[in-house]
C-alpha cells in the first residue's frame, strides 16, 4: 500500500515519548521512543534532523512543519525536516558565525558561559566529518560544503529510527438496527472492503484504537 | 428589565477591555533607540515585561532523546527564572500580543494552564545589551527584572525565553 502524505502531527501520551501522524485519510503512524525493543529518537520521531525548537511556529509553518512534540516541530517527512534546518541556518545570526562559534548558539550557550560537554563534541564531531578549518565561517561555506555540515549536525543531533505503527482509520458506511430499531451491526469500510460487525464488537473496536492513541 | 441587563453587560465588557488596555501598557513600556536598533534584526524584541521569580540553575536533557541525562542525553545547562503566577500571566499577555494567532492558540490555554509542564520557569537568555548580565550571582534569590521577549533559540526547553534588560529589585 503506497504512504499517504502526513499532513498532521501531535504527541501521543505521555508527552514526548511518541508522535501520531496523520494521514490525508485520517490514518495514523505512530512513531515509538521504545518499543519491540527498537529506540527511536528524537529527531527520527518528528522527522526532524536538526530538532529544530517549534518556538512561536513562525518558522515550522513557514518551512512545512505539520505539528510539535516536546516543544520541536514535526515535519510530514525527513526531507522538509532537512530543508527545514538548512533554511534555518542559512539566516545571518548563523551565517557570521565560525565552525567553532556555531554549536555554542546552536544549543544555546550563553555568550558568558562556558562551553558544554555537548559543544565540545559537537565541534569534535563537525572537524572529523568535514576535515574543515573550523575557524571558517558557515557563510564562506559552498553548496557542498554546507551539506556536510549539515551532515555533522545531523550525527551529533542523533537520527536513529525505532519503532513505527500503523493503523487505518475505519470507516462507518452503514447501520442496521433490531425490531426495537436499535443499532445492532455496523457496516465498516476498510483496507480489505466493507464488512458487517456485531454493535459490541465495533465499539471495543473503537475502544481498542483510542488505547493505542494513548500509548 | 433585558435590554438594560444586556446595556449592563456591554458597560462591563468595554470597561473589562478599558481596564486591559491599561494594565498592559503599563507594563510594557515605549521601545527605547536600543529597542529599534535591535528590532531591525529582530521584531520581536519590542514587548517589554516584568518578572519576578527565583534565579535557579538547571540541568536539561538534550540529543538524542531530550529525554535524560542518565540514560545518555547530552546535559544542556540552562539559567532559569521560576517566575509567580501574577509574572505568568503578565508574560503570556506579552507573548500573544507578538504572535497572536500562534501562540494562545497552540502554547497556551487561555485559561493560563500551559499546554505543557513547567510554564513558569523561563529560559534566560542572553543579556539584552549583549554584556554579560551576571544573572547568576542571584541563585536561588528572588529578584525583579525587566526583560524582553526573546526569539526561542535553536535548542529550548521553556515554553517561555526572555533576556534580561535590567535587574530591578532583588533580595
Amino acid at each position: 500500500m503506497n504512504k499517504k502524505k502526513f499532513v498532521r502531527a501531535e504527541e501521543g501520551k505521555p508527552p514526548g515519548i511518541s508522535v501520531i501522524y496523520y494521514d490525508t485519510d485520517g490514518n495514523i503512524t505512530i512513531r515509538y521512543h521504545d518499543k519491540n525493543g527498537k529506540i527511536g529518537s528524537h529527531a527520527w520521531r518528528n522527522n526532524n534532523p536538526g530538532n529544530l525548537v517549534y518556538g512561536d511556529g513562525s518558522h515550522a509553518k513557514e518551512t512545512g512543519g505539520i505539528g510539535k512534540a516536546k516543544k520541536r516541530t514535526v515535519f510530514p517527512d525527513y526531507d522538509t525536516g532537512k530543508e527545514s534546518m538548512r533554511l534555518l541556518l542559512k539566516k545571518d545570526f548563523y551565517q557570521k558565525l565560525t565552525l567553532n562559534q556555531l554549536p555554542r548558539k546552536y544549543t544555546g550557550v550563553k555568550p558568558e558561559d562556558p562551553d558544554t560537554k555537548e559543544v565540545e563534541d559537537y565541534r569534535r564531531t563537525i572537524r572529523i566529518q568535514t576535515k574543515f578549518d573550523m575557524e571558517r565561517t558557515v557563510k564562506s561555506l559552498n553548496k557542498e560544503e554546507y551539506e556536510k555540515l549539515l551532515k555533522a549536525m545531523e550525527t551529533h543531533e542523533g537520527w536513529q529510527e525505532g519503532f513505527e505503527e500503523f493503523k487505518e482509520v475505519e470507516e462507518i458506511t452503514g447501520t442496521r438496527v433490531d425490531k426495537q430499531r436499535v443499532i445492532s451491526e455496523y457496516r465498516i469500510r476498510g483496507a480489505k472492503g466493507e464488512r458487517w460487525v456485531l454493535k459490541d464488537a465495533a465499539i471495543a473496536m473503537h475502544g481498542l484504537f483510542l488505547e493505542a492513541l494513548q500509548n | 428589565m433585558r435590554c438594560s441587563q444586556k446595556h449592563g453587560k456591554s458597560r462591563m465588557i468595554k470597561f473589562f477591555f478599558i481596564t486591559l488596555l491599561i494594565w498592559s501598557t503599563a507594563l510594557q513600556s515605549e521601545p527605547t533607540q536600543e529597542d529599534w536598533v535591535k528590532a531591525a534584526k529582530n521584531p520581536d524584541y519590542f514587548v517589554h515585561v516584568k518578572l519576578s521569580g527565583t534565579v535557579k540553575r538547571k540541568i536539561f536533557p538534550g540529543p538524542p532523546h531530550f529525554l535524560s541525562v542518565e540514560k545518555g542525553d547530552w546535559e544542556e545547562p540552562r539559567t532559569i527564572l521560576e517566575i509567580d503566577n501574577a509574572s505568568l500571566a503578565r508574560l503570556i499577555e506579552a507573548q500573544s500580543s507578538i504572535t497572536p494567532n500562534l501562540y494562545m492558540g497552540e502554547f497556551i490555554d487561555p485559561t493560563f494552564k500551559a499546554d505543557e509542564p513547567n510554564a513558569n520557569l523561563v529560559t534566560l537568555d542572553s543579556s539584552f545589551s549583549g554584556e554579560p548580565d551576571n544573572i547568576e550571582i542571584y541563585e536561588n534569590k528572588i529578584v525583579t527584572i525587566d526583560a524582553v521577549i526573546s526569539a526561542q533559540p535553536t535548542r529550548c526547553h521553556t515554553p517561555f525565553v526572555v533576556e534580561i534588560v535590567k535587574v530591578l529589585s532583588h533580595e
